[in-house]
């Protein structure tokens, strides 16, 4: 992965995200972050409280267009009750996913492994 | 063996997410053109094709009153302004477009449904 942000002001961010956010991230997925981070994959917009995860593999669709980035929000109340009729954790991520950025569920269930997991990641800092 | 039919498992209707009424059979069409043929005189083919517009018609919805679903609904038939909507069906595959809401918002008390009928100049597989 190109390393475009140096380790320590990567974690000094993320740090100042989980302190806006009040989110408490496990190890693991904070790593994640800060990697994503470092590579420049990750921007948080501080006054609509949302990040941009720019995707390794942008998503093509059927109608020719691509989407290359998903903005990902808090979500509220309502998105998170219904993503609780998924089947298993991953799915319940992809409906919340699909709840915060607008996009469908068709459209987020094509996003790949690695650009999953960092978006699974971001929606940490609400919980 | 590939899924020909089914239900509908997400519906977003101007970036609020509703709940499809399972078993729901919607006609949908793709924006596009359409063709009216007539024979000629000499056995020819004499075609007017225009425009149609694409949606679906009388998609059936699971109202939750307590989120206001049939006023959001009707606010945005008020304005009249084309809005992103999607349907995903249980193949995974995704149609969507920018629509504006048509006819009536008439919600029914007895099953709980609202039936939503939406057209745009562009529906399409995405």
């Amino acid at each position: 992965m190109d390393e475009k942000i140096r380790r320590e002001a990567a974690e000094e961010e993320v740090q100042g995200w989980c302190e806006l956010f009040g989110g408490e991230l496990d190890l693991g997925i904070r790593e994640k972050i800060v990697q994503g981070f470092m590579a420049g994959r990750i921007t948080c917009d501080i006054k609509s409280e949302a990040f941009t995860v720019h995707l390794l593999k942008p998503i093509r669709l059927e109608n020719g267009k691509t989407i290359d980035s998903l903005k990902i929000g808090e979500p509220d109340f309502d998105q998170i009750n219904n993503s609780e009729r998924a089947k298993n954790e991953v799915e319940q991520t992809m409906f919340l996913l699909s709840s915060v950025t607008g996009h469908p569920v068709g459209v987020i269930g094509r996003l790949k492994m690695r650009d999953l997991t960092l978006c699974g990641s971001v929606l940490g800092f609400f919980g | 063996m590939t899924v020909r039919g089914g239900d509908i498992i997400q519906v977003m209707l101007f970036g609020r997410e509703f709940d499809p009424v399972p078993e729901s059979n919607v006609t949908y069409r793709l924006s596009g053109r359409s063709n009216e043929s007539k024979p000629t005189g000499n056995g020819g083919m004499h075609t007017i094709q225009r425009l149609k517009l694409g949606g679906f018609d009388s998609l059936p919805l699971s109202v939750d009153s307590s989120r206001g679903d049939v006023e959001f609904l009707q606010e945005k038939a008020n304005s009249g302004e084309p809005g992103p909507c999607s349907m995903t069906l249980i193949n995974g595959e995704t149609y969507a477009g920018n629509l504006a809401i048509q006819g009536e918002v008439d919600p029914n008390t007895g099953d709980g449904q609202v039936e939503v009928t939406a057209l745009g100049a562009k529906f399409e597989l995405i």
